[in-house]
């Protein structure tokens, strides 16, 4: 019986993780291959001095990218899921800035200006969900399917 | 505990620094990458959102069933046309077609609203321009949804104009180049 429990508990700890990387994959792909649209859109929403809005445009999308591929393979877990929850945090309040300004304009979440979706309270549920998934992969230990359970699992043999 | 969740943070960094490291060589080497730090400002256009402020349309009617409510009248029609005659006590704020009212105009009527203790703000401004008599031009609803975009509380534009207002028996004073 406590087998079929962990084995649902990895389970669920599998999709949300695997859930997690394919946001964050997906999210930077655009991001990657047009920095100046992303650096137009970071601007736009006037939070950030002018001089670190290349810095955040540069980084962001390969930080989005390494930790969905380390969720993927499930190596140093809990830290890239502990990474989407600060990521996360900064998009909701990045919205929610936006919000208060009443500045129309597209979130930049996942593509273009043109094709992206309009700013509004929504994206703040949506992210909030996604740090609540991140969270929660943060507070479980890693599960059976990934290469810290392998690593550790290693270790304790050796 | 503890250790693990400063373990889990000092690996959260070293993530960062790395996923930092290939973003900078990344940059850099591709050649449509962007400089780090930028001193040219980004081309943003962000519009605020459609206003959706509206005012309320009120009819000489309505108003006398508000008798209980302290009003305050803002006539919104040219100087010449307020001057000759006008609701008691209304005061003055023309409207400009092309530029709205000014700021100051607007911080006037929100003093005379402190002062008075005014609950409800009633536009009016049906302007009959002598030069084309057969024109009629109301400026109370523009008015009135510019006070409504100040925060200005409790207003209502008239429907019908001065007109309607001295069917209902308003006092208005001719003649008179009051103060506004």
């Amino acid at each position: 019986m406590a087998i079929h429990k962990d084995l649902i508990k990895d389970g669920v700890s599998t999709a949300i993780r695997l859930a997690l990387a394919v946001t964050f994959i997906w999210a930077c792909i655009h991001k990657i291959y047009n920095p100046y649209e992303f650096g137009l859109q970071v601007a736009t929403y006037q939070i950030l001095p002018l001089s670190l809005v290349n810095l955040q445009t540069i980084i962001l999308p390969w930080v989005e990218l390494v930790v969905g591929l380390l969720l993927i393979v499930g190596f140093l877990t809990r830290a890239s899921a502990l990474l989407t929850c600060g990521m996360n945090v900064m998009f909701i309040v990045a919205i929610a800035m936006a919000l208060a300004a009443d500045l129309h304009l597209q979130c930049g979440c996942f593509a273009s200006a043109e094709a992206g979706e309009e700013m509004d309270a929504n994206l703040i549920v949506r992210d909030a969900i996604f740090l609540v998934l991140g969270a929660a992969i943060v507070y479980m230990r890693p599960d059976r399917f990934t290469l810290d359970h392998l690593l550790a699992r290693r270790r304790q043999n050796a | 505990m503890l250790r693990t969740v400063l373990v889990v943070i000092l690996q959260a960094a070293i993530v960062t620094a790395a996923s930092a490291g290939v973003a900078v060589a990344t940059n850099l080497a591709r050649p449509d990458g962007i400089p780090l730090i930028t001193d040219v400002e980004y081309d943003i256009f962000a519009p605020c959102r459609d206003s959706e402020a509206d005012s309320e349309a009120a009819s000489a009617a309505d108003l006398l069933g508000s008798a209980h409510e302290v009003v305050l009248y803002v006539d919104a029609r040219p100087i010449e046309a307020y001057a000759q005659e006008h609701v008691d006590g209304a005061i003055n704020i023309p409207y400009s077609a092309l530029f709205g009212a000014s700021e100051q105009d607007i911080a006037m009527i929100k003093e005379q609203t402190s002062a008075k203790k005014a609950t409800r703000i009633i536009v009016y401004g049906v302007f009959q321009d002598p030069a084309s008599p057969q024109q009629k031009v109301d400026f109370a609803k523009p008015l009135a949804l510019q006070l409504v975009e100040s925060e200005i509380k409790g207003v209502k534009h008239l429907e019908g104009g001065m007109e309607e207002l001295k069917k209902t028996g308003i006092k208005t004073v001719k003649e008179s180049v009051g103060a506004n």
